[in-house]
């Protein structure tokens, strides 16, 4: 997945902005003005099919900005598109899929809003860590995310459909992100504190 | 002869009607999934009607294509239409699918609609150039030909499909049923026709002798094929140089010119509605002529110095070859590296340059550290004992999976390598442990080797001055002291590498040189044990030599006329030797040689890590310092507080070695404590960086030359010597900021207002420059 988030500094006085999270209530307008604002800036032609997958199995972890003056909130001007599931059945690994802002309101501290939101929600849902790809080229997000605590932990040799390398950057959130899978899966008192944390946070959810 | 039909004539079901009957059922933001086809299964589904994703949106027949195509009448319109092939091939070489370049010639899908479905070789050998027409197919068939060849090499070379190079095919057959002799015999019949023309174009029979030459040498793969015949024997490397000799007169005279007539009809997206495809529509791609020919010529040179790998017999010698091209050639075109894990290794019958693997590793345990008598006796195929030799050959064939993955590492590209390097990381660790408890075990039947301690080591267990015992011995354990080595170059390898690939920011520059510094400082010491094992062995089996030829000697003196009894009083002596383990079956004075090459090599491995021990000292300093002025900028912490986010952050980025038992890896509060940063000031760490940079360069200037005497200059070295002056040069930068400031203060912790540029290019990748810019 790619972020084609270019905002990583504040340039002007910001705007006022609303942030929500995703109203599944109003799938088929919201989902549609989500796939407008990212298919125009992504490098990556996404099918209706990849923005199902995530929004309609994590709608509790997407975030959309608006105008102060779109009154109707249709027609988003931010976007942060995310999932947590368990990875290797010894951790919660969150995972941000997508990034967007309009050009038109770039340099406003949008992406770094909505990433902060997708990340403290991911937090707040027992995530062990938080991971996500990025282009190589794209110094803009790569500061964004590095900003906040990620760490590139691995070169993707043409990840891109453009050829471009991509860094995979991850968050470490509890002292599981850095112990080995193979490891952590031979802890049984561990895993059945995982796994009884994500069954209450999900049945939260639910 | 193939019988697939991509291009016969489909019949579709059309239902429309039972489609929508299904959808009226469903309400709004309702989706259809079963337990076999979730959303997630999905998320590869290539959306119908969006113009981005469905190739066949705009479906045009070939045959409409073929019509808008002019004739070509001149043999300098041949040339360009070649020329432009040729540039889409070597955008294949560089990571686009086929559909994006040489398949998009509508040429040459008009060659493969006839191919395809049809008797090819009746086809191709019925062909007889008459037209510019003709000459511009032969070329067409060469160029499907030798791709084909190409694939099958790089999926047998392990080629990353999809992340080096498309490998698909599309379901179609680029001539991959017909012998190269059929194509090469139409190219041949297309540069005799193009002799007897008034235009007896150079330039195009360049071309033609071009993909003649490119079969020469992919026939030494297919081995079914060498197209001439007093050629039959020649060695690939030749066959190389005459490919290098004719595209090198053939980039002199590549022109970019242009052929307007053939604009927009020559090259097509329509292909990929046309053809098995379940891609979504992709542009065209290419590259300009120049760069191709550039490409080509870099590939062949690539191909030129990786055949040298067939001639290496040692495995310190494969190794050194193999780490070079794949730190000298990042850039290597997928089809280079193919070629050479060709040549090189099979993984399916774990066989190295057409040895087993264990033959191999074997080779590279003598060659470090298991060239005594008692390591090569260890190494033997049978024991007197049917379990110790079980056990020996368990280890070797656990071994030789390691060192086989090790090798087939190095042809990857070079994120990959730091990936596969990284998993390296934790079956060497179980190897170790495998050594460990092998030569724990054979304790049991017979006695181990051991290292005598220098006194100075021991002197405090002494509680006597008088006693006049023997030296401490220890283990000397040669197998698990092998792994360890190996092992420990792997971790230092992956830990540089992060450089290399920009995975480390500024700010983690010295904790990740600390921790380089610590694993190299650990190797030097080991390998100075290993060092002295091989010397003490080697003394012994000096002075066995000269007991042989003394009594040898004296033998011949008291006219003993029993001459062949030399091994007999070897053996004795050899009892009376202050050492323990060596069988009678080995001669000692048998293995100087290899114990003497051992000790060269280790010689140069003691004087590779010493330096870069200190050049990786020397920017731990120097980052250390930029840190210290505040030059660095540090992320926000999220979700803890500052030492607890920075401890997961170290834990995090030294995450591949966290599996590793020895040695194993310091915790961040021993870091912080070992480094001793807190205590030192930006200027006195600047001072330990500038000494380090100093005493490095010193070291790398005696490698440098140790290269020079056998008449080479190597790249790598040079590049770690500017690295050295580099960080000296920017300690001395920053010192004198800090001296416009602070005069006199040397313990100042004052931050600085500058800012920091990183320097890469010039520097060693592994040791990259942080410099100070006012």
């Amino acid at each position: 997945m790619s972020s084609g988030d270019k905002d990583s500094s504040v340039k002007s006085t910001p705007k006022p902005i609303i942030y929500r999270p995703y109203f599944k209530e109003n799938e088929e307008t919201e989902l549609k003005s989500v796939i407008s604002l990212i298919s125009s800036d992504l490098s990556e032609p996404y099918s209706i099919y990849v923005y199902r997958y995530f929004i309609y199995e994590w709608p509790n972890l997407t975030f959309l900005a608006f105008d102060e003056d779109d009154k109707t909130q249709s027609d988003p001007c931010g976007v942060v598109v995310c999932k947590l599931e368990r990875f290797r059945g010894c951790r919660n690994r969150g995972y941000i899929a997508m990034l967007a802002v309009k050009k038109s309101h770039r340099g406003q501290g949008i992406a770094k809003k909505l990433v902060k939101m997708a990340v403290e929600a991911m937090i707040n849902l027992n995530a062990d860590e938080i991971m996500l790809e990025t282009e190589v080229t794209n110094e803009a997000a790569t500061h964004l995310y590095e900003n906040f605590g990620f760490l590139r932990m691995k070169r993707l040799y043409r990840y891109y459909l453009n050829s471009n390398d991509a860094f995979r950057l991850i968050l470490p959130v509890t002292k599981a992100s850095p112990i080995m899978s193979q490891f952590l899966q031979k802890d049984p008192e561990y895993l059945e504190q995982q796994q009884l944390d994500y069954m209450t946070q999900q049945g939260q959810i639910l | 002869m193939s019988s697939h039909t991509p291009y016969a004539d489909h019949t579709f079901k059309n239902i429309t009607d039972e489609f929508e009957s299904q959808v009226s059922q469903l309400g709004v933001g309702e989706l259809v999934q079963s337990p076999a086809f979730t959303l997630f299964e999905g998320v590869s589904a290539l959306e119908i009607g969006n113009p981005k994703m469905d190739s066949g949106m705009n479906q045009i027949s070939l045959a409409s294509c073929i019509e808008k195509l002019p004739s070509i009448e001149t043999a300098s319109g041949a040339l360009w239409v070649i020329d432009q092939i040729f540039c889409r091939e070597m955008a294949w070489h560089q990571g686009a699918s086929l559909i994006q370049n040489v398949l998009s010639c509508v040429k040459v899908e008009q060659f493969l609609s006839q191919t395809n479905g049809s008797d090819a070789l009746a086809l191709l050998n019925s062909k007889n150039p008459q037209c510019w027409d003709d000459v511009v197919e032969a070329y067409i068939a060469a160029t499907v030909k030798s791709i084909s060849i190409m694939i099958n090499l790089m999926i047998e070379g392990s080629v990353i499909e999809e992340e080096d190079i498309v490998l698909s095919k599309y379901d179609l057959s680029l001539l991959d049923t017909i012998h190269e002799k059929a194509v090469v015999e139409l190219l041949n019949k297309s540069i005799s026709w193009i002799k007897t023309q008034k235009d007896q174009n150079q330039q195009l029979i360049n071309r033609l002798e071009f993909r003649l030459a490119l079969f020469c040498i992919l026939g030494h793969y297919t081995q079914n094929y060498q197209p001439v015949a007093d050629k039959n024997q020649r060695p690939i490397a030749e066959d190389v140089a005459e490919a290098l000799g004719v595209i090198n007169a053939s980039v002199i005279d590549a022109e970019e010119n242009m052929f307007p007539q053939y604009d927009g009809t020559l090259f097509s997206t329509t292909i990929q509605g046309r053809i098995s495809n379940n891609a979504p529509a992709r542009l065209l791609v290419t590259v300009s002529t120049t760069e191709a020919f550039r490409l080509m010529k870099f590939l062949l040179e690539d191909l030129q110095y990786i055949v040298n790998v067939e001639k290496i017999n040692n495995s310190a010698g494969l190794l050194g070859f193999l780490v070079k091209f794949a730190g000298k050639n990042e850039q290597a075109l997928p089809f280079a590296r193919g070629f050479l894990r060709y040549l090189t290794a099979d993984i399916s019958s774990l066989m190295i340059l057409g040895e087993s693997c264990t033959a191999w590793v074997k080779r590279d345990l003598i060659e470090n550290t298991c060239s005594t008598p008692f390591g090569q006796y260890f190494l033997q195929e049978t024991h007197d004992n049917p379990e110790v030799t079980t056990a020996i050959n368990n280890f070797i064939y656990q071994a030789g999976l390691c060192y086989m993955d090790l090798i087939c590492s190095t042809t990857n590209n070079r994120p990959r390598q730091h990936r596969l390097l990284g998993h390296a990381i934790v079956s060497w660790d179980s190897l170790q442990v495998a050594a460990e408890t092998l030569e724990a075990d054979l304790e049991n039947y017979f006695p181990m080797d051991t290292i005598e301690v220098p006194d100075n080591e021991t002197t405090s267990k002494k509680t006597s001055k008088s006693s006049k015992t023997e030296p401490a011995k220890v283990p000397a354990v040669p197998l698990s002291s092998w792994v360890y080595l190996r092992k420990l170059q792997i971790m230092i390898w992956v830990a540089l590498l992060g450089f290399e690939l920009d995975i480390y920011k500024p700010w983690e520059f010295s904790f990740v040189y600390w921790y380089t510094n610590y694993l190299t400082t650990i190797r030097q010491g080991h390998l100075s044990r290993a060092q002295l094992y091989l010397v003490q062995n080697l003394d012994r089996a000096r002075q066995l030599e000269i007991d042989q030829f003394n009594n040898s000697r004296k033998s011949k003196q008291n006219k003993n006329k029993k001459k062949n009894n030399s091994k007999g009083s070897a053996i004795k002596s050899t009892a009376t030797l202050p050492t323990t383990g060596i069988s009678p079956s080995i001669d000692p004075v048998q293995t100087i040689p290899a114990m003497e090459m051992s000790l060269q090599l280790i010689h140069v491995l003691v004087m590779e890590a010493d330096s870069l021990s200190q050049l990786s000292e020397a920017n731990m300093y120097l980052t250390a310092a930029f840190d210290k002025a505040g030059l660095f900028r540090h992320p926000t912490t999220i979700g803890g507080d500052e030492s607890t986010v920075r401890e997961l952050q170290y834990n995090l980025r030294l995450k591949p070695f966290s599996s590793v038992g020895v040695p194993e890896l310091p915790s961040h509060a021993e870091y912080l404590q070992s480094s001793g940063f807190s205590k030192l000031s930006p200027v006195e760490l600047l001072l330990n960086a500038s000494h380090m940079a100093r005493s490095a360069k010193e070291k790398i200037e005696v490698i440098a030359k140790m290269v020079a005497g056998f008449g080479q200059v190597d790249d790598e070295v040079e590049a770690l010597k500017r690295s050295s002056v580099g960080i000296a040069v920017s300690a001395g930068m920053l010192t004198r900021a800090y001296s416009v400031i602070d005069t006199d203060d040397r313990a100042t912790t004052k931050e600085l207002e500058g800012k920091m540029v990183i320097t890469k290019g010039k520097y060693h990748k592994f040791f990259p420059v942080v410099d100070y810019k006012a």
